[in-house]
């Protein structure tokens, strides 16, 4: 059975990795701002709506909130992918359809002091750039026919984020963490024109990216008491607040005919300075068996700063809304605590949903997102698990130049968790 | 318990089936702001033509395996308008990859120079007045310039011969067959055999330059029993091409082969920024009006090449292109021009100087190009000059 669970997982990873290599598109939204904001907390937060920051668990951990750290028994390690397939339709009902993939989160945490004192290290991706958008026409050449040609539009990268950081039990009810965050990525908008009819021409590429790099600080509380609505259960409370965060890079321009034989002819400094996000959440749970937890999160983008041109942004940060994003959802383990029962009643059935009003606002409209979530948590190995969650919705409106998506989003996320770092004691 | 078995296949083929459909199309290219995409073509005419020397090669290998230089050019023509021509011809013959059993042990009879034309230059209907001369010294071909000329043994005959006729024959004295019968057929034949010299008759006169395909030519040898042809290998023509009497017509440039020369061009392409640049085509139009019509043949350069100069003068071949008659253009493109001139809009060239002229390796010939330098055209109207078309691609993503 363990080489079963491996097999799927060096499979599922592969996939992924695949799917990211050659065909990773997405929607033209994400040519906007730094890209789609992306929050990921844990792979069963992200089923329930992305409700993570209140939702304590001895297995996943959080990253929505430092303070959940401090609940670890075990030294636990995740690795998330992810695979996406998403359809845009426009004003004239033409649509297009693009998907992507790749691994999507790494996290790696353990207890200093068990369910007291936990460490958490976390790699995590902050916002995305993926859209593809071709143009094809032809063109007069000085002599002769009309030549085709396609202009592709396409952005990649996205800013990445590594965090690491402590959370620790004051007292029963009171938790605290505090976490460093590491921001780091490239937003790449290429324009790439082909001739697929003509050898004569070779295709050209131009690259604008823009490299960012910087630091900020991120602090957590988690209040928590039991008892609340009956014997077993309990109900949390719990706020995280980034604080703003200055990106320093610089953007280059180039011109090639592959991202070999590029040559740079512009390169231009400066920094970003990133809004503060705070995240308000609350959660009950009962018994291990039901639980039910709902987020906030907010983001003043209107805050936003930046010495580059970013589509839909000016450089005082106009044209940006503030980021609001509302979920919630629940959790079911039928066989709640007990390990003595089946498969299937110790399997995690979750459901979710959220709504996000996005921090770009093309067109100077708001773009509004709707998605419902889901999964399951399947028992793997001992203190093991496997997340299959599904996503799916829609975003913004096919009115205008705006487009209307419909994405759904598969992740897998395995989970371990083993006795690391801890002695052994009999009794 | 584990996971259960029949869930992993699912789960593993869950990502690939998520991204196996892509139809990217035109949808959001609103959002994307497409405006001022299209490729852009620029034609940017030569504000810089003139005529400039270049080494010419005349000799070479025209051996199947080589096939460096495959003609030899032998005559003489008066040309108010181009330019006098002398030339004169010297080749070798090894002998062939495989020969009648016997051959090497039976007396040769009879030889026979039998010569290829396939090319007139002047008068065709003129005959020629030809001397066959033996070699009797090592020569050899190899970065020999135009005007070299190699020690000649005696006088094997004299001949006349029409420039019109497409297969030029010369019967060898016995003697002479005598002398070389056993040399001819020994194993060291291909390096002791030093070749003929072909040249005009000393003070006779002649209308036409004509050209022999030595690829096609050979010494025929018989024996009682074998004829076997021994290929022309070595091959190199001694060419002197004096200056034209008369300046071109206005607005035209002679670009003459087997004159040393080449025509330099540049173009001020430095005020197009720094664009992407998906094609480029250098144009150039000939004006075969420009020269005088009549008996008197002057074939047009049917391959011109764009070199590029490095700092050390090495020429390089960029590219090349056959004249399309219909239009008189000579249409000059690739892929690597295209890089070349990117390099240039970038601020980083890669030559010091570009220039055309004829190929080498192609037939050598007295052809020209009446190249055709002006007028500029009416607003809207095609454009006659040496000119670059570029196609650029604007950047606005």
């Amino acid at each position: 059975m363990r080489r079963v669970f491996l097999l799927t997982l060096a499979t599922v990873l592969a996939g992924t990795a695949a799917a990211q290599g050659s065909n990773n598109y997405g929607s033209p939204y994400t040519r906007f701002g730094l890209g789609e904001r992306l929050d990921f907390s844990s792979s069963q937060a992200a089923m329930m709506g992305g409700a993570g920051t209140a939702l304590r668990s001895l297995t996943w951990n959080g990253l929505a909130n430092p303070a959940l750290w401090a609940d670890q028994t075990y030294t636990r390690f995740a690795l998330s992918a992810e695979a996406r397939t998403l359809r845009s339709t426009d004003a004239s009902d033409a649509t297009s359809q693009l998907s992507g993939g790749g691994i999507g989160a790494f996290q790696l945490g353990f207890p200093l002091l068990q369910q007291r004192l936990g460490v958490n290290v976390a790699y995590r991706p902050f916002s995305r750039v993926d859209y593809r958008v071709v143009q094809d026409s032809t063109f007069l050449p000085d002599e002769g026919e009309p030549i085709p040609y396609r202009v592709n539009f396409e952005g990649n990268g996205g800013l990445q984020l590594i965090t690491a950081g402590l959370g620790a039990r004051v007292t029963p009810g009171l938790h605290v963490g505090a976490a460093l965050e590491a921001y780091f990525g490239v937003v790449e908008y290429l324009q790439r024109t082909e001739f697929p009819e003509n050898d004569d021409f070779r295709e050209t590429r131009t690259t604008r990216a823009t490299r960012l790099r910087g630091a900020t600080g991120r602090v957590g509380v988690l209040l928590s008491k039991t008892g609340v609505f009956g014997a077993e259960d309990a109900v949390s409370l719990g706020a995280a607040l980034s604080l703003p965060a200055t990106l320093n890079g610089e953007r280059t321009v180039t011109i090639g005919v592959s991202l070999d034989q590029d040559t740079l002819f512009a390169v231009e400094e400066g920094s970003v300075r990133l809004p503060m996000q705070v995240a308000a959440g609350v959660s009950w749970t009962q018994r291990e068996r039901w639980s039910v937890a709902a987020d906030v999160r907010y983001e003043p983008w209107s805050d936003f700063e930046s010495d580059f041109a970013f589509a839909g942004v000016e450089p005082d940060g106009s044209g940006l809304r503030d980021r609001l994003r509302i979920g919630g959802g629940f959790q079911l383990v039928p066989a709640g605590n007990d390990r003595t029962r089946g498969y299937f009643a110790r399997t995690a059935y979750r459901l979710g949903a959220y709504t996000e009003r996005a921090y770009v606002a093309p067109t100077g409209r708001d773009l509004t997102t709707y998605a419902l979530t889901g999964g399951f948590s399947f028992p793997a190995l001992q203190g093991a698990r496997l997340d299959v969650g599904v996503e799916a919705g829609m975003r913004g409106v096919a009115e205008g130049l705006l487009v209307r998506d419909q994405f759904l989003r598969g992740t897998v996320t395995v989970n371990f968790g083993e006795r690391w770092f801890q002695r052994r004691r009999l009794g | 318990m584990p996971l259960r078995p029949r869930l992993s296949v699912p789960l593993a083929v869950l990502p690939l089936v998520l991204v196996a459909c892509q139809d990217p199309s035109g949808v959001g290219l609103g959002l994307v702001g497409e405006e001022g995409t299209n490729p852009n073509v620029v034609v940017v005419a030569a504000d810089t033509v003139r005529v400039v020397e270049a080494e010419s090669v005349t000799g070479g290998f025209a051996s199947a395996a080589l096939r460096t230089q495959v003609r030899v050019l032998v005559g003489h023509v008066e040309d108010d308008v181009l330019g006098d021509a002398t030339a004169a011809a010297t080749f070798d013959v090894i002998p062939p990859a495989a020969v009648p059993g016997g051959f090497r042990s039976r007396v040769i009879r009879s030889a026979q120079l039998r010569l290829a034309r396939d090319y007139v230059y002047g008068d065709s209907t003129t005959t020629l007045t030809l001397e066959l001369l033996s070699m009797d010294a090592n020569w050899s071909p190899t970065g020999a310039p135009p005007d070299t000329t190699f020690d000649v043994g005696e006088v094997l005959g004299t001949f006349e011969r029409s420039a019109r006729d497409t297969l030029l024959t010369f019967d060898l004295p016995a003697s002479w067959v005598s002398e070389n019968d056993e040399l001819l057929r020994s194993d060291s034949a291909a390096s002791a055999f030093d070749g003929f010299h072909l040249r005009l008759a000393e003070g006779s006169m002649t209308g036409a330059v004509v050209g022999l395909r030595m690829d096609r030519s050979a010494l025929r040898l018989m024996t009682s029993q074998d004829t076997v042809d021994y290929p022309v290998h070595d091959v190199f023509t001694t060419l002197s091409r004096g200056a034209p009497t008369a300046p071109p017509p206005e607005n035209r440039l002679f670009l003459r082969e087997g004159a040393s020369e080449a025509v330099a061009l540049a173009f001020p392409i430095d005020t197009l920024g720094q664009a992407a640049l998906a094609g480029a085509t250098l144009r150039l139009n000939v004006d075969s009006t420009a020269l005088p019509m009549g008996s008197f043949v002057r074939p047009l350069i049917e391959r011109l090449g764009l070199f590029g100069l490095t700092e050390d003068d090495e020429r390089v071949l960029i590219t090349s292109a056959v004249l399309d008659r219909e239009t008189g253009t000579y249409s000059l493109t690739s892929r690597g021009l295209t890089a070349l001139l990117q390099d240039e809009l970038l601020g980083d060239p890669p030559f010091v100087r570009y220039e055309v002229g004829p190929v080498a390796g192609a037939p050598l010939s007295l052809n020209v190009a009446p190249l055709v330098l002006g007028p500029p055209p009416a607003p809207g109207g095609r454009d006659p000059r040496p000119r670059l078309a570029l196609t650029l691609i604007p950047a606005t993503n």
